[in-house]
């Protein structure tokens, strides 16, 4: 049941509980009567849309957001001003249905006796509202908590790459002995490209030199791991040092290459980064690997085109339409990834 | 245990060997770069065991056990690939996961040592010809994501479906690239029995024998799949079956 139904089904079947058990009582004493029925339907039809209102205040105003101390003191004052109109009301009702008796109803006794029993009943319905709307936020509150933990968990992991970091630690081992200085190094640049991506989602966009050691560091490791069959060729403007660039970027784009490239040949291939100035001063940078871009399958299509949308979207975050992904076969062996930055404004740090 | 290691990279092969050559019980036989390379070594060679990469370029290590006729016993090893794990649902004898854990290793060997005592005093009950598949066989079948090594005896019966063979055995039937009579020749006909174009049953799995129109057979395994034996196939069953 959702939380508005539920609310006019407590709300309808509760007042009405109220009259029929009010009713009961006085009909030991008197009997019931049609006088007395009417009386006790228009009391609970009163409670009713008091305390309706009473809702509609608490919602309209935003008393949930207010401090605990200071919604208990807007519930009291509340509540004291509806017991009172409650209190004149049912002389009202009963005025109407003419068993109206002014000696006794208006003594002081009987008058506070009034107000304290409707206060009890407004207490009542206060705190089973209340208590009902913390309990149900709470619990989406913690639903939505872990929700978001877990996309959190999902990304780190996806920018850790635990593939390649486990392959990495293995080579490693081997090298311990085979070469203890490049393995050495090698610790070095996993660690290098561990914190880098552990800090880097904190920026939009970092120099591009950072983005480039980090994809030095990591297609080094990756040569330690496919040897002769992994060929990286550099081609880099030096213009291209002055850019801001969005973290990971080229990285995905390179593990990419890797992944779905190199470490599918049996012979291995080339990747070449070459990144220069456009006329307009935009920056193009091209990651062209070895391999060649399959149909997707239902299945695979997931994997691969997440990190390209995801890109894409980005790019199209950062920079509206100013930036643009492009990725193509490029004759029969090679794929070709080009994304082009346009010249920074300041304010992207 | 003579054993061969399957990977595409040199540094994993090498790291490998020498946690290996710290047991005397292991000897390694070859190493493989790729599947093809593999397939050829193990059958010329036989190795007891092999080490298996799941990821390699081109045909994974899964392709390789299904272009297998006789299946060694097998340890996966993988960097990190939780999908590749959790498909291997049945009968893994074991995987390691790299960089990997000399204990885990230790482990590792132990249980091969325990399983190839056990498969060699099955051998020696039951006696047959090399080069058949025997029922205390295992075959490697993989069916979308999901990947079984499955004891020939316990699958009761074998049905060609088009270009494909469909096993049956316990509440799965997966389907493998093959033809039943590629298959029909590879096993052993003391176990099994060709009951028709479409059939292979499993002689140990039969329950009961009924006769049929036009001096057929129909044959009930156990479980309850019935199954029809064609003229020309019964009168051998009946050979085979009586005294």
């Amino acid at each position: 049941m959702d939380k508005n139904k539920l609310y006019w089904f407590l709300q309808i079947t509760g007042w009405l509980a109220y009259a029929l058990v009010s009713l009961f009582f006085a009909s030991l004493t008197r009997g019931v009567t049609p006088i007395l029925i009417g009386a006790y339907l228009s009391l609970a039809t009163f409670y009713f849309l008091s305390t309706h209102v009473l809702r509609f205040i608490i919602k309209s105003k935003g008393w949930f957001d207010f401090p605990i101390e200071k919604l208990l003191i807007h519930i009291f004052i509340a509540i004291s001003v509806l017991s009172v109109i409650n209190t004149g009301v049912q002389m009202l009702i009963k005025i109407i249905f003419d068993i109206f008796d002014a000696s006794e109803e208006l003594a002081i006794g009987v008058l506070l006796a009034n107000v304290i029993g409707n206060y009890i009943f407004y207490t009542l319905w206060s705190m089973i509202y209340f208590l009902y709307y913390f309990l149900s936020n709470y619990n989406s509150t913690l639903k939505y908590q872990a929700k978001i933990n877990e996309i959190k968990l999902i990304q780190l992991r996806n920018q850790l790459n635990p593939h390649f970091i486990f392959n990495a630690l293995n080579s490693v081992r081997a090298l311990v002995d085979e070469d203890p200085r490049k393995a050495k190094s090698a610790i070095t640049q996993l660690s290098n490209i561990l914190r880098y991506a552990l800090i880097v989602d904190k920026h939009k966009t970092i120099p591009f030199g950072e983005e480039l050691n980090t994809v030095k560091d990591y297609l080094e490791l990756e040569t330690i791991r496919f040897e002769e069959r992994l060929k990286v060729v550099y081609e880099i403007e030096d213009a291209a040092y002055q850019y801001r660039i969005p973290p990971m970027m080229l990285q995905t784009i390179v593990e990419n290459a890797i992944k779905h490239g190199i470490s599918n040949l049996m012979k291995g291939g080339i990747i070449l980064i070459k990144c220069n100035i456009g006329i307009l001063e935009d920056l193009y940078i091209w990651v062209k690997n070895s391999g060649q871009l399959r149909e997707k399958k239902e299945n695979s299509s997931k994997v691969g085109g997440h990190g390209i949308s995801n890109t894409i979207e980005r790019l199209k975050l950062i920079y509206n339409d100013r930036a643009s992904f492009k990725i193509f076969n490029h004759g029969e062996e090679f794929v070709v990834t080009e994304i082009k930055i346009p010249k920074q404004s300041s304010n992207l740090e | 245990m003579r054993a061969l290691i399957v990977d595409d990279e040199r540094l994993a092969r090498k790291e490998l060997m020498s946690l290996l050559s710290n047991h005397d019980n292991v000897e390694v036989i070859g190493e493989a770069l790729n599947v093809d390379d593999a397939k050829e070594k193990i059958e010329q060679q036989q190795p007891d065991v092999i080490f298996l990469d799941i990821q390699m370029p081109e045909k994974t290590g899964f392709d390789l056990l299904e272009e297998l006729d006789h299946v060694p016993l097998v340890v996966f090893i993988t960097a990190y690939d939780e999908f590749a794990i959790q498909a291997f649902q049945v009968n893994a004898l074991d995987y390691l996961l790299k960089p990997i854990e000399p204990e885990r290793l230790a482990e590792t060997l132990k249980k091969l040592e325990k399983k190839l005592e056990e498969m060699k005093n099955e051998k020696e009950e039951v006696e047959s010809s090399p080069d058949k598949l025997t029922l205390n066989d295992q075959v490697f079948v993989k069916d979308g994501d999901r990947c079984w090594f499955v004891k020939l005896a316990s699958v009761r019966l074998f049905e060609s479906d088009g270009n494909y063979i469909k096993v049956y055995f316990d509440n799965n039937k997966p389907m493998i690239h093959k033809s039943l009579n590629a298959l029909d020749e590879r096993l052993d006909e003391k176990s099994f029995f060709r009951a028709s174009r479409k059939h292979i049953i499993n002689l140990s799995w039969v329950e009961s024998i009924e006769p049929w129109f036009n001096g057929g057979l129909v044959v009930t395994l156990k479980g309850g799949d019935r199954i029809e034996v064609s003229r020309r196939q019964a009168a051998r069953f009946k050979d085979l079956m009586s005294l």
